[in-house]
Parts: C-alpha cells; structure tokens; sequence
C-alpha cells in the first residue's frame, strides 16, 4: 500500500536522523537534564494552580482591589507610566546629553591647561577690561586724592566748572532737569 | 610579531583619538580591544595655528603629549604603518611588526608636500617666506607680519585639495588688519593667489567674503598657483591653471600654502581609489571594497572640506556602524557632507561658513552666519580649543 510505504520511508528518515552523531549529543543531553526538566514543569503547574486559585479566593481579590484603591496608583498613573515608557528615548537623549555635558565640565575642570586658558580668555574679554579700567581709574584717583594738600575754596569750584568733563556732566544734569519737568 | 585587536585604527590625529574615545565611551566592552597605531610622540590642534600665525595665540597651546590624549583603555602602538593586506585583515609596520583586526579604522591625515614647490624647502622660515601649515613655522608668519614695512604681502591656495579651505586666506585678513593697525598698510599691496575660480565655493560665504575682499582692497589672482620660489631674491614664480604662463612677483613677505597629497603608503595600497585617497562610500564611510574598513578625515576621499569640524560630524557615523556590523545589523548611521571652516575674517570678527555635500549652508548658530561676528571669533579662538580638548577628544562631542 503506498501509504503504508510512506510511513516505512519515513521511519527510515527519522532513524537516519538518530543516527546523525549531533542528533544523538543532542538527545542524550535532553535524557541527562529530565529531572531538572522535570522539576521546572513541576513549579510551572505549582504556579498556575496558584494564580488559579488566588483568582479564584473572592477574599483574596478582594482584599487586593481594595489595597490597588487605597494605592496612589490608579489608572491615571498607570497611563502616565504607558506614556513616560513611550517616552523613554527621548528622556535617554537627554540625560546623556546631561551626562556629556557633565563630563566635559569635568574634564574641562581637570584639565590644567584648559583652565589656565579659560582664566587668560576671560582677562582679554572687553566688560573684563572695561571693569580693569575702571578699577584702575578708581585706584588712581583714590592715590591723587591722597597726594592733595591744597584747600578747596568757591575759587577752586568755579574753575572745576569750567573743565569739559564737569561742563559735560553739568549738561546732562540740566537735560535731566529739563526732562524731569516736562513730565510733570 | 603579532597582535590581534577587535578595532585597529590607524592614525592619533583628530579623528583616530576621537573615533577610539567615542567607541569606549559607547562600551567598556572596547576597553583594550581598541589599538591606536601612531609614530607620533605628539598630538596637534592645528587649527589654531592661523591665530598663532597672527600673533593672538601660543603655539605651545596647540601640542600635547600623544601619550595624555590616547584614550584610557586604547592601547597605543607606536609604530608607522607602511602597508596593509585587507584580504587577510592585516597591517604592516615599519618596525617589522603586523597587527590584526576585526575592524579598521584609517585615519592618517593627509601629507604636506613642501618639495612639489620649487625652492620652497631651503627658504622656508626665511627671508620672508612663512607657512601656518606646520607647527615649526607658524610663529615665524607672526614675525614677518609684524616687522612687515612696505611692499607685496603675498598670500597663496595651491592647486591640490588642503586641510581647511580657508586658512590660506584667513591669515590674509588678519595680515592685512595688523598692516592697518601698525600704519603700514598704505605701502603694502595684499596679493592673493589661488588655483581655485573663486574665494569661497559656497555662493553664500562667498557674497560675504568679496565683500571683505573689496573693502580690505586686496587683489585676487585666482586659477594661478605658486610653482616656485627664490628666497635670496625675494621672488615667487606663478603659473597660471588656463593659459599655462609664468608670472614672476617681488615680495617682502610670502605666506605659502603647500601642496598636500594622500599619504603614500595609502596611495600605493589595495584601499586606495584612483587619487590614492581612502576609498569610502559618502555616506556611511564604509570602504567601497572591504566590508571591515573605514576611512574618515583627511585621508578619505570624502568629496567635502577636510577639516575638523568635518571629523566631528564623520566619526559618530564611523563608530555607529562599526557597533552596527559587530551586532550584524545593517548600516544606519549616515554622514550627509558636513564640514565647517571658521573664516576669520579680521581680528574680532569672524564668518562661521557650515555647509554639506550639496554646498548648501547648513548653519547651526540662530542667527545669519554670513555676518562677520565678534562673538564667532571669540567662540574659536577661545571657546573652540576646549571643547577640542576635553570634549571631542574624550568621545564627548
Ligand atoms: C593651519 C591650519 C588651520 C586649520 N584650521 C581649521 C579650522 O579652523 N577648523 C577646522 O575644523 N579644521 C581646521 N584645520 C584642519 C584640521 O586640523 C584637520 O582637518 C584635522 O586635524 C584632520 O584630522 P585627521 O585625523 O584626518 O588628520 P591629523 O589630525 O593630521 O592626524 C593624522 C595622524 O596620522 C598619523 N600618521 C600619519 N602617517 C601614519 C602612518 N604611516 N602610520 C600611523 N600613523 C600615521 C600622523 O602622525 C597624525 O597624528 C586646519 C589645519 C591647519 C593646518
């Protein structure tokens, strides 16, 4: 019968497959580790049996649902975790963004050269000048003031008035003034 | 004898150092898996030559040991490679040593080529005659543009690809500044000879940058370059790219941008294209040939500007598919032929020029870059070497 004629030649297949000498490691593996195999499905079935039953145990449920309740976790923190998961590469972007910029902080920091660099650029900045200047203004007029031995009389006054820089100044107190009472 | 490693790169300049520090900052799986084979006992950061050049920066800034930038967990192979064998993924050194690789980095730079200009060698660094292109010379450019008195200030571009486009020209605006500054420039004439057709080849950068011509008054002789010099008679001798005739020019102070080339022993090695350049596909910089190898920076045949900024866009590309063929995944990380040339154009202003394969601006900053800018030139001159330093080097930028 020709479907009994394939089943010999499948029975033929299949022992030449026993045959192969990796076929036969393999199998001898899976007959050595059974009790471990064993052992597993065994804790497997111990699992489902006991899900089964907690399920089953109203009491048990119960007291469950109402711990879940009295939880700050309810759905709306349960959507929030769904959408900050959805999140999360973004979120991995940016703290290794953070992190790279921690880094370079710290290598910067470290980095002795660097630093003696950062400290020349900063000196050579324009504001960083400007304050020199203007400390170095305030320095030298607080040595001439020392240096002054004259008396400052109304004759000495009148004639500040008449230097530019105090004429200047003069005017922009005038212009204020006029300022100041327009808006009035 | 020999070494085996997972990734070999060839090269502790710019893009060697960073490639390594980014690999061992993706995984420490990389620690001591990743060999750097370079000769060098220092590393330079070249692009500040042009302000050492003019007087703003100290040249010992630019150099630091190559044994303090190795990144931790590289190993460092100080040898010279002198050929590779990419069938059977080995490469040779001069020492007599060959080391073996999973993966290959080439990262070599590019070569200088003092001798392709006749007379140049025996005059450079005198007689007026300077180059930012070398550590050695770049202080000596400071010296003739300060003691430059009267006559023709002489700027050069060569007729080969170079390291930063723009430098050959940015030492020009300066010059031509500090000529102003110590009340010479009236008896100077600033000369700018290039084998390019125009001063920028990104018509944006390039409407700006005629502009700073016109208003420097300096007079451009572009498809000529220099072919040689006579030092002793303060002589260049020019050629001109159309009509093949030779120009000869007086000068009291040369600025010579060299001719450069690939690195011979790529040039004449199985992984080079027709140029002798490293052959890689534009976009993922995997050898067009060997699956295994990469090539990135001035060694590649990359068609874009060969700068640094370049290599910061080039090497997450590298290292990203490196991780991708180790997991057997298929290349997804592209590089669409950014590159960046920071043209100073004066000693407080600066046109910050980013563009990609398609010559098209690609700027970064929120505002119009073609606009000469204090802030720019003050974010190169100082901001620029550390983040060089401490963040592209370590793998962080
Ligand atoms: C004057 C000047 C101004 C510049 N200005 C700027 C700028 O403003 N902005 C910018 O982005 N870029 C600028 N650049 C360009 C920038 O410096 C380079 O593009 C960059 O350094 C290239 O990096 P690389 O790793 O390809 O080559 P490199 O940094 O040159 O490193 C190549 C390394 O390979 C090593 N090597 C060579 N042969 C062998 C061998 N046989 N075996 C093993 N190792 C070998 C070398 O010793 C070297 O350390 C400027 C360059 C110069 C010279």
């Amino acid at each position: 019968m020709p479907h009994t004629a394939i089943h010999s030649d499948d029975n033929k297949d299949l022992l030449h497959e026993l045959k192969q000498p990796e076929i036969h490691q393999a199998l001898t593996g899976i007959i050595h580790r059974l009790p471990e195999i064993e052992r597993t499905l065994q804790s497997l079935e111990q699992m489902t049996q006991f899900s089964m039953h907690v399920t089953k145990d109203q009491t048990t449920m119960k007291a469950l649902e109402e711990r879940l309740q009295l939880s700050r976790v309810d759905e709306e923190s349960l959507e929030a975790l769904i959408a900050l998961l959805a999140k999360l590469p973004t979120i991995l972007e940016m703290v290794e963004q953070i992190e790279k910029i921690a880094l370079f902080i710290k290598h910067v920091v470290h980095d002795e050269q660097s630093m003696e660099q950062i400290k020349t650029s900063i000196a050579e900045l324009p504001f960083v000048q400007q304050q020199k200047e203007v400390k170095d203004f305030f320095e030298a007029v607080q040595t001439r003031h020392k240096s002054i031995e004259q008396h400052i009389s109304i004759f000495t006054i009148i004639k500040w008035m008449k230097e530019p820089h105090v004429q200047k100044y003069l005017k922009y107190m005038q212009a204020t003034l006029d300022v100041l009472k327009a808006k009035k | 004898m020999s070494k085996h490693y997972q990734v070999l790169i060839v090269g502790g300049g710019t893009a060697g150092i960073t490639v390594a520090a980014q690999l061992l900052h993706y995984s420490k799986h990389f620690k001591h898996k990743i060999a750097i084979i370079e000769p060098a006992e220092e590393h330079y950061y070249q692009p500040l030559w042009t302000l050492v050049g003019a007087g703003v920066s100290n040249i010992e800034t630019t150099k630091r040991s190559m044994e303090s930038v190795i990144p931790e967990g590289a190993d460092w192979i100080q040898e010279e490679v002198v050929s590779f064998d990419p069938t059977n993924n080995n490469v040779y050194t001069k020492e007599g040593n060959h080391i073996q690789y999973d993966y290959l980095v080439v990262a070599a730079g590019i070569d200088i080529n003092w001798r392709a200009i006749k007379g140049l060698p025996e005059t450079l660094g005198k007689n007026g005659v300077c180059s930012n292109y070398a550590y050695e010379h770049a202080t000596y450019t400071w010296e003739v543009i300060r003691n430059f008195t009267s006559g023709n200030a002489i700027f050069t571009h060569p007729n080969s690809p170079v390291k930063c486009g723009g430098a050959p020209q940015k030492i020009m605006y300066l010059a031509e500044e500090s000529f102003q500054k110590t009340g010479v420039r009236d008896q100077a004439n600033v000369l700018f000879y290039s084998a390019n057709p125009a001063i920028f080849d990104v018509q944006k950068y390039r409407n700006a940058l005629e502009k700073v011509i016109d208003r420097k008054q300096i007079q451009p002789h572009f498809r000529h370059h220099l072919i040689e010099v006579r030092g002793e008679e303060k002589v260049a001798v020019f050629e001109s790219l159309e009509t093949g005739e030779q120009q000869t020019v007086s000068f009291s102070m040369l600025h010579v941008t060299p001719p450069m080339q690939a690195p011979s022993f790529i040039k004449d090695s199985p992984i080079a294209d027709d140029g002798g350049w490293v052959n890689v596909h534009p976009y993922t910089l995997q050898h067009t040939q060997y699956a295994n190898i990469f090539g990135i920076g001035d060694c590649s045949n990359l068609p874009t500007s060969k700068t640094g900024a370049a290599i910061r866009k080039q090497a997450p590309v590298v290292v990203q598919n490196i991780i991708s063929s180790i997991k057997e995944k298929p290349l997804a990380a592209t590089y669409d032929g950014y590159s960046s040339c920071p043209l100073v154009t004066g000693y407080n202003s600066l046109i910050l020029a980013e563009f990609d394969y398609n010559k098209n601006p690609q700027e970064s900053m929120p505002f119009n870059q073609a606009v000469e800018r204090k802030s720019m030139y003050l974010f190169k001159k100082d901001f620029l070497p550390i983040m060089y330093w401490d963040g592209m080097l370590k793998g962080i930028m």
